[in-house]
């Protein structure tokens, strides 16, 4: 390797494990308080894609379209909590796993919703930023650095750190984990628990807005995003341990790697990177069963 | 309705052999069928009855539809879904063949090939199938041994058995009963290939391609034949994933060897997020003198028809899409031009734009109909016969047909060399002046400020011999042939470099 294939790999695997990263901070912020897989997180990120573009397409600058779309994408958040988990009532998702089945449903019709009442085209939308104090890329060992992976790379790590001082140093965090710990428990001691699994998917909504505005400009806006991107992220949220922030994004970055240096050695990566991702994911598995930064369940016998 | 619109319509050359109650039994396309479509559009799996009343009315003729209505390919099935909803309204409003019915039956393959087969299975069962449109179903390959088991009619309407040597008759693999509409990759690569070395003078090329919708591995396989063909030397083949959003390895490998064109053959997204990168890397196209002279790499761009033939490629990658881009395609594809049917037929039954590739399912929905009703029987060996000997048909674009030894409905001459342009800001400025094609001052592009050119040579000639009537318009409406053209009428190859 020289030092143009190390600083690619650098780049890639940092702009890339933030992509899935974002994405993952959505399935964790749900997690974290529900001990339920939001499946329509991936979808959440192309309703938002969408509302971004329509926005932007009606001339709305694209910072004013970012946090309008944060809130139309919060809401978004709320009715995908209303249409597929209120109706199951009060449940214990590790016995009774019919939320995977309501939010992979509610996230599969939210795309068809979209394809057959929208278009089922790619639409770009506007970089955040073109710019940094003029500063419009540089090229290190011949490696492209722009502003779009550096501010995707800052807004991930800045997201993480910022979720992680919501759910440990502020009173709402402290009720998002109460409720995940014994919502029965929570309920006694005064936590409004319905509001706080509301407020956290529109959290996980909020992020999502982000996240497509944020990915846009490299991966467009499309419908296969949701698909596509989900299940990477949720790969990647399994693999850094489920709940845990720092562990979505440690995961992502580790398939981001992995997937950068298997393409740095060969031409025809595309072939056998997933096969790659998977045996890392099993081998990681194996070792830790919770993931990287999950912690076992413990039952009291 | 106009005598034209009554001639658009499934106008067989032969059509006088046939006789008129045979004319009016076969596709009495309807309401009920669009309505079929409109209800499989939004999951449902198999379809209703058109409308109709006429002779023989009660009787139906069944046509499989194989797609991928969900999942990544789902576009696919949004292009099918708009251009046989389209096909079966015109159908309608013409008077449709009379007496019999048709029901068009829908399959979602998604994507796992695991499905074509059954799809096809589900399909052949049903004894009132005549013939089935296979449009880009995943598993195609998978359920090919029994269609030809079957004998079952069927058209690959996206799908490109010929460059992979599985098509009747030069292959064996897909059997006599299956015919091809799409252009193969491997004209495109060819004809590619030589307008790269002939008309542009370059001598080296590099591959990136999608291996997501290639799981064969065909398209390195016939982007090598193509290179040595031309002459070109090859300096390397890369891969990527549709999933993926950075090519930084793949493109600095192909950055290393200089290459004077790099070939994208992928879908548009892709294809505009490979086009960004390589603006990024200060590596986009300038002209083609700088593209040959080495020292910066600048190369020039050449794509696959999904890709860079897609003019959304061109909204998703913005500035950083370069005027010039060059793809093939066949003449059939100019959707813009008016003479051909189906962007006028969208934009009066659905209200829609043609995006691309809609021609194609409506073209083949006719073809297989003419097969039918030149075999004035659903006997599934009479049908194939009637389509071997229907000649040539039009209905959504231009006239093309099958014999029994050419089961594609397209040939090397009708292909064409495509580049995309930007609008607002124009083309780069060239020595004689460029003036863009009509097509532009019509706002047939006016959902997008991208939209093709259309360069003519080097296969002007063969496109004449072709499809004279359409060249004629071509040239005498000027659509996108100023490139190409000196004032004097005559074409030059120094108009091409922009």
């Amino acid at each position: 390797m020289n030092s143009t294939d190390i600083v690619q790999v650098l780049v890639s695997g940092l702009t890339v494990g933030s992509v899935l990263a974002l994405v993952a901070l959505g399935y964790n912020l749900v997690f974290s308080t529900t001990r339920i897989v939001n499946f329509a997180q991936g979808s959440m990120i192309v309703i938002a894609g969408f509302i971004a573009f329509a926005m932007t397409r009606a001339g709305i600058p694209i910072w004013i379209a970012l946090v309008l779309t944060v809130i139309a994408s919060a809401v978004v958040g709320v009715l995908v909590e209303l249409v597929a988990i209120r109706p199951l009532g009060r449940f214990d998702p590790s016995t009774n796993v019919a939320w995977i089945l309501t939010t992979f449903s509610v996230g599969l019709i939210s795309i068809d919703l979209i394809r057959i009442t929208i278009d089922a085209q790619p639409h770009p939308l506007p970089p955040l930023l073109d710019s940094v104090f003029g500063w419009t890329g540089s090229r290190v060992a011949g490696v492209a650095i722009t502003p779009t992976d550096l501010l995707i790379i800052i807004s991930t790590l800045a997201l993480m750190v910022g979720i992680e001082v919501l759910q440990v140093r502020t009173m709402l965090g402290k009720a998002f984990r109460a409720v995940a710990q014994d919502r029965q428990a929570a309920s006694l001691m005064g936590i409004n628990t319905s509001a706080v699994v509301r407020m956290t998917f529109a959290l996980a909504g909020a992020v999502a807005a982000i996240g497509a505005v944020l990915l846009a400009p490299k991966l467009f806006v499309k419908l296969e995003n949701g698909l596509l991107l989900g299940i990477q992220a949720f790969i990647a949220a399994v693999l850094g341990g489920l709940g845990s922030t720092r562990g979505a994004v440690v995961g992502g970055y580790a398939i981001a790697f992995t997937s950068a240096i298997v393409k740095s050695f060969s031409q025809s990566s595309a072939r056998y990177e997933p096969m790659v991702i998977f045996a890392l994911f099993l081998g990681i598995l194996v070792i830790r069963p919770a993931g990287i930064f999950g912690t076992p369940a413990l039952e009291k016998v | 309705m106009t005598p034209e619109e009554r001639d658009i319509f499934i106008e067989g050359e032969r059509q006088k052999d046939l006789s008129r109650r045979l004319f009016m039994k076969v596709g009495f396309g309807g309401f009920a069928a669009t309505a079929f479509l409109a209800a499989c559009a939004k999951g449902n799996d198999s379809g209703g009855v058109s409308s109709g009343a006429g002779e023989g009315g009660g009787d139906t003729i069944k046509v499989g539809v194989v797609a991928p209505f969900s999942g990544v390919g789902a576009f696919i099935g949004t292009i099918v879904n708009n251009s046989l909803n389209t096909a079966v309204k015109q159908l309608n409003a013409t008077g449709g063949i009379g007496g019999r019915k048709v029901q068009l039956v829908l399959r979602d393959t998604g994507v796992d090939p695991a499905n074509g087969p059954k799809a096809y299975t589900e399909l052949s069962a049903d004894s009132g199938i005549v013939g089935i449109l296979w449009c880009s179903g995943a598993g195609l390959t998978q359920a090919l041994p029994s269609i030809k088991r079957d004998g079952m009619p069927l058209i690959g309407v996206f799908d490109d058995l010929l460059s992979s040597g599985k098509l009747y008759p030069d292959g064996d693999a897909a059997g006599r009963s299956v015919f091809q509409l799409i252009i193969p990759t491997l004209y495109g690569m060819d004809t590619l290939g030589d307008y790269a070395k002939n008309d542009r003078g370059y001598s080296s090329a590099a591959l990136i391609s999608d291996t997501s919708t290639d799981p064969e591995g065909n398209t390195p396989k016939y982007f090598e034949a193509a290179m040595k063909k031309a002459g070109i030397e090859n300096k390397g083949m890369e891969t990527f994933a549709i999933t993926d959003s950075d090519y930084g390895a793949q493109l600095q490998r192909i950055k290393a060897a200089k290459p004077h064109t790099i070939w994208i053959w992928g879908l548009s997204a892709n294809s505009a997020g490979i086009v960004s990168q390589l603006f990024d890397l200060g590596a986009a196209y300038v002209d083609t003198p700088t593209a040959k002279a080495g020292g910066d790499w600048h190369p020039h761009v050449f794509g696959s028809p999904a890709g860079t033939g897609d003019k959304s490629w061109v909204s998703l990658a913005g500035d950083k899409a370069k005027v010039g881009t060059v793809t093939a395609w066949h003449v059939g594809g100019l959707i813009s031009l008016p003479s051909f049917a189906i962007a006028g037929w969208m934009r009066k039954y659905i209200q829609k734009d043609p995006t691309g590739g809609e021609e194609s399912p409506a073209d083949g929905l006719a073809a297989l109909l003419n097969g039918i009703k030149k075999a004035g029987s659903t006997d599934r060996a009479k049908i194939v016969e009637g389509m071997e000997t229907m000649g040539k048909i039009k209905f959504a674009s231009i006239p093309f047909g099958f014999d029994a030894k050419r089961h594609i409905s397209k040939v090397p001459d009708d292909m064409i060399v495509v580049t995309m342009e930007r609008g607002g800001t124009g083309p780069a400025p060239t020595d004689p002046s460029y003036k863009l094609g009509a097509e532009w001052g019509q706002g047939v592009f006016e959902r997008t400020p991208a939209g093709p050119a259309h360069l003519v040579r080097p296969t002007l000639a063969a496109n004449k011999r072709a499809h004279p009537d359409v060249m004629a318009e071509v040239l005498e409406k000027g659509y996108g042939t100023q490139c190409t053209k000196h004032p004097d009428g005559s074409l030059g190859k120094e108009c091409k470099i922009h």
